[in-house]
């Protein structure tokens, strides 16, 4: 065959093969779209990021309560309790970042400010810091066992969908860290 | 229900005709289907028994905007005239009402605005939304008489429309054409989660409250929308859409109008030419749920039904007692056209520069318009979202369009620049 007809053959499949070259119908994207968030980790799923994401401003701003707590409190036992436990709040929190640093991913603070359940903002501190004696302790009180709580229920959550082994460990401390101090709590 | 179908000439007769017309001579039997329903409506000499403020006058209903509508004064009859400018044979008559419908109405046709034929249309019982009737009968005016109105409201419709053949030669001036599909869906259900930006973590989040699929919670995959149930309208839609629970007084207060509207605007019109479905699976989240002001969050808007000299703002607004407060969201429009979802849940998605899609997000889908419509009025002082101020407002939107039903929609409707129902059709 000579050159000319092949490419000439070459040509003519090239235009049959073109049939949709009017302007593409609307069709379904590659099938290579990704559905996970796009990190450069490895492991980390859906939930590892978001519950450390939100933990990290969670442990963070609970330490701040505790503080509070410890300066102000009209009850001496509840004052001492809470000097004890924010240095363990504020490991917490170092932990998870340092989590998320050696995972490759940068921590986003996508919750900062953000009201929700557990968490205490800067609205609430504020209010806080205008009470005193035993409405201060009850406000106080009642802010902590939330915290605690909703914290207890995350960490149940994070090792029960999560994916990353490291990530479910931090959370089952956590989860033990917490059911301690709401135990003590009560007494 | 859509009785009639508008058809689309064939392929075929497009030639046949093109190559008469080279010929020098063109023979169009009136069966052809090319002797088809034009709109005649649009853009004509519009007039009405009354409105119910400069705000709707009686040419919003043939303007082709639907963002704009007629409504009558809060009483019966009411009637809506259109003058084709010479006699038309009317073979099809499409109402769209606002939430403010007609019963009971009728359509006459007249030559001389004076004297009317019989109904051509006679209605008892309607119950609203978009409607469509088949018509036989000629007459240069038109006129929709409204007997009984569905709600204490007046006869409010977005867009009255008269297709056939005839009238006189258009009028000039800018014809509005609108690209649009849209999916009805209702409150379904209530829960503090949010499976795209607290995926498996129940209890994670703010209250929030979900429309469309019913199944939706912290647990919940693309998958499991697919094979639930949603309550929207078309039920194809099995999309999960949800925002921050309003609370008055601190009681849950749902929207009792949730509109999702499609939209092909918002770029060029060649860019809305080559608009793609949006993916499967896509999940997207619009306005600022950590806004701490109405200027942190300018995407969002508070607005009045049936009360537009109340200009809308990003927090709350006091509207008139006999109204209601309504929600307007509009979702980033432009894909990267590579990820689902991002790690802050917005990167993979962008809103237009310069009526185009920047480089960094390429593909143009569709223009999401959330509309929420709440049974509330008067001082939003008790007013709060769960997420905080008015101006927290945001929406999240994780689709579960069949692809063939999102595709079907975009190139019908979108692509052309079509106003199309709930059923994706013309």
């Amino acid at each position: 065959m000579s050159t000319a007809a092949r490419n000439g053959i070459v040509l003519l499949l090239v235009l049959v093969m073109c049939g949709a070259c009017g302007g593409p119908p609307p069709q379904a994207p590659p099938a290579s779209a990704s559905a996970a968030p796009s990190s450069s980790t490895t492991g980390l799923g859906g939930t590892d990021l978001a519950w450390t994401q939100l933990m990290i401003p969670m442990t963070a701003q609970a330490a701040a309560l505790l503080d509070l707590v410890a300066a102000r409190a009209g009850d001496a036992g509840f004052a001492a309790y809470a000097a004890r436990l924010a240095p363990a709040y504020r490991q917490e929190t170092e932990r998870l970042r340092a989590f998320l640093a050696a995972a490759g991913v940068p921590e986003t603070n996508e919750h900062e400010g953000h009201d929700l359940p557990g968490m205490v903002t800067a609205t609430d501190l504020t209010a806080l810091g205008a009470q005193s004696g035993g409405a201060f302790d009850a406000s106080a009180a009642g802010q902590l066992r939330e915290e605690m709580e909703q914290s207890v229920r995350l960490a149940r959550s994070e090792q029960q969908a999560g994916r990353d082994a490291g990530c479910k460990a931090i959370a089952a401390d956590i989860e033990s860290a917490r059911t301690r101090a709401l135990a003590e709590f009560a007494s | 229900m859509h009785p009639f179908r508008r058809r689309r000439p064939h392929l075929l007769a497009i030639v046949a005709v093109t190559a008469a017309l080279v010929a020098g001579s063109v023979a169009v039997s009136p069966n052809s289907a090319l002797a088809a329903d034009t709109l005649l409506s649009q853009g004509r000499t519009t007039t009405a028994s009354s409105t119910e403020s400069a705000a709707y006058p009686a040419s919003a209903a043939t303007d082709g905007n639907t963002g704009t509508r007629w409504s009558s004064a809060f009483s019966d009859p009411q009637w809506l005239q259109v003058d084709l400018g010479a006699t038309a044979t009317v073979t099809s008559v499409v109402l769209t009402w606002e939430a403010a419908y007609a019963a009971d109405f009728a359509v006459r046709l007249s030559s001389d605005g004076t004297n009317w034929g019989s109904p051509i249309v006679n209605v008892t019982n309607g119950t609203g939304g978009r409607q469509t009737f088949a018509t036989n009968g000629s007459g240069r005016y038109v006129r929709l008489t409204t007997t009984r109105r569905g709600t204490t409201y007046g006869a409010s419709l977005f867009e009255f429309q008269v297709y056939g053949s005839g009238g006189s030669t258009p009028p000039t001036g800018p014809i509005v054409r609108v690209a649009e599909f849209l999916a009805d869906c209702p409150y379904s259900h209530r829960l503090p989660d949010d499976p795209i930006i607290y995926p498996g973590l129940p209890g994670a989040s703010h209250m929030h409250s979900f429309f469309g699929s019913t199944i939706t919670n912290a647990h919940t995959q693309l998958n499991d929308l697919l094979n639930g149930n949603s309550n929207c309208n078309p039920a194809v839609d099995k999309s999960s859409y949800w925002v921050p629970t309003l609370y008055v007084n601190n009681t849950p207060v749902e929207p009792t109008i949730v509109t999702f509207y499609y939209l092909g605007e918002g770029v060029r019109d060649d860019i809305v030419a080559t608009t793609q479905p949006i993916p499967l699976g896509l999940r997207i989240v619009a306005g600022n749920a950590k806004a701490t002001g109405p200027n942190d969050n300018t995407i969002s808007r508070w607005s009045c039904l049936h009360a537009g000299q109340v200009p809308p703002s990003h927090d709350f607004v006091t509207c008139p007692s006999g109204t209601m407060m309504e929600s307007y969201l509009d979702f980033p429009q432009c894909w990267n056209g590579r990820d689902l979802d991002s790690a802050d849940h917005k990167s993979h998605m962008a809103y237009p520069v310069n009526n185009a899609c920047p480089a960094s997000h390429p593909v143009p889908v569709p223009k999401l318009r959330q509309v929420l419509r709440y049974p509330v009025n008067g001082s939003p002082a008790n007013f709060r979202l769960a997420s905080g101020g008015g101006y927290t407002m945001h929406g999240d939107f994780f689709n579960a369009w069949p692809e063939a039903e999102m595709a079907r929609r975009v190139n019908d409707c979108i692509r052309p620049i079509i106003k199309c129902g709930v059923d994706g059709r013309p």
